[in-house]
């Protein structure tokens, strides 16, 4: 049976992919999980798990321009997906369906 | 411009992922004015990441290019081949093919059996690297398995029945043999001729 929600870190990838728009590469997608997100990322950790959104179409990407501060490396730009889009909603549903109604977790934060 | 750490950079080059936007990125952190030791620990884990990754996209070239490299060893052990090396003077006189040298004394110290297995695994590398079409991932991986296959078969009744100072060439034996695997392993990855098809093409 294929996967039907998201991790939490993938979710979190997806969410920083969408706040920063069409500059979405490795770089700025780190530092808002590290900023927004308080959590210290690993950038070989957020490339495997862009690989696997990719691979199940949840993401897209494009290559840029080569410039000499990345080593003549080109920055690989990251979209979300329609599919990407309707799985952060259903994990988002998933979620608040899980949250709902447990008492400990009523008013104000943890 | 900075330069960030060379062992890291060239260890990133042979072990990283093939397609080149992640170090990129890397690269352009370090010249924000990340630290080396971050740059260590990203490298680390952009290797980790990339291994996995390969590992599990071809598991059977993996898995091929591990078990020719593993018993290649494993017949050079146990089919007496190095023990026929590092007797060779005993070898030659009981065959009957060249007596002089056991008649006269002339054999290979016990100590030789470091330098003979700095050779095997570094053959035993470069074999692991041709099997799997030059890929210095699967070379790390063998490295790895190699040191825990060698160590469950081999190394463990050296550590408890052998005493000093065999047991000390054992654990020296043991410590380094990795080394010469993935050098014998990288060297056949750089050496290998362009017309080839790389494993991740």
């Amino acid at each position: 049976m294929a996967r039907q929600h998201l991790t939490d870190f993938e979710l979190m990838i997806l969410f920083a992919i969408l706040r920063i728009g069409d500059h979405a590469y490795g770089v700025p997608i780190a530092r808002e999980i590290e900023q927004t997100g308080k959590r210290t990322v690993l950038l070989g950790a957020i490339y495997t798990a862009l690989d696997r959104l990719e691979e199940n179409g949840l993401v897209t990407s494009t290559y840029g321009d080569p410039t000499p501060e990345r080593g003549g490396r080109a920055k690989r730009f990251f979209k979300v997906t329609g599919k990407g889009l309707k799985a952060v909603k259903e994990t988002q549903r998933a979620f608040t369906a899980l949250w709902s109604g447990i008492p400990q977790l009523k008013g104000g934060t943890a | 411009v900075r330069q960030p750490p060379k062992i890291a950079s060239a260890l990133l080059r042979y072990f990283g992922p093939p397609e080149a936007s992640s170090v990129g990125d890397l690269l352009e952190e370090f010249q924000s004015g990340k630290s080396c030791c971050w740059y260590w620990r990203q490298v680390i884990a952009i290797i980790a990441a990339s291994t996995s990754t390969e590992v599990l996209r071809h598991p059977v070239i993996t898995m091929r290019a591990i078990a020719v490299g593993s018993a290649f060893t494993w017949i050079m052990w146990h089919g007496y081949v190095m023990w026929a090396v590092l007797n060779y003077d005993e070898v030659l006189f009981t065959t009957g093919l060249l007596p002089w040298f056991y008649t006269h004394g002339l054999t290979v110290p016990r100590t030789a059996i470091f330098p003979a297995t700095v050779v095997l695994y570094g053959l035993s590398g470069w074999i692991v690297a041709r099997a799997s079409r030059g890929s210095a991932t699967v070379v790390l991986v063998y490295a790895g398995v190699s040191e825990f296959l060698f160590f469950a078969d081999f190394g463990m009744w050296r550590f408890i029945y052998d005493p000093l100072p065999h047991s000390l060439m054992a654990i020296l034996t043991v410590a380094v043999r990795p080394i010469p695997a993935l050098f014998g392993g990288l060297w056949a990855v750089s050496t290998r001729h362009p017309a080839e098809r790389p494993l991740h093409a």
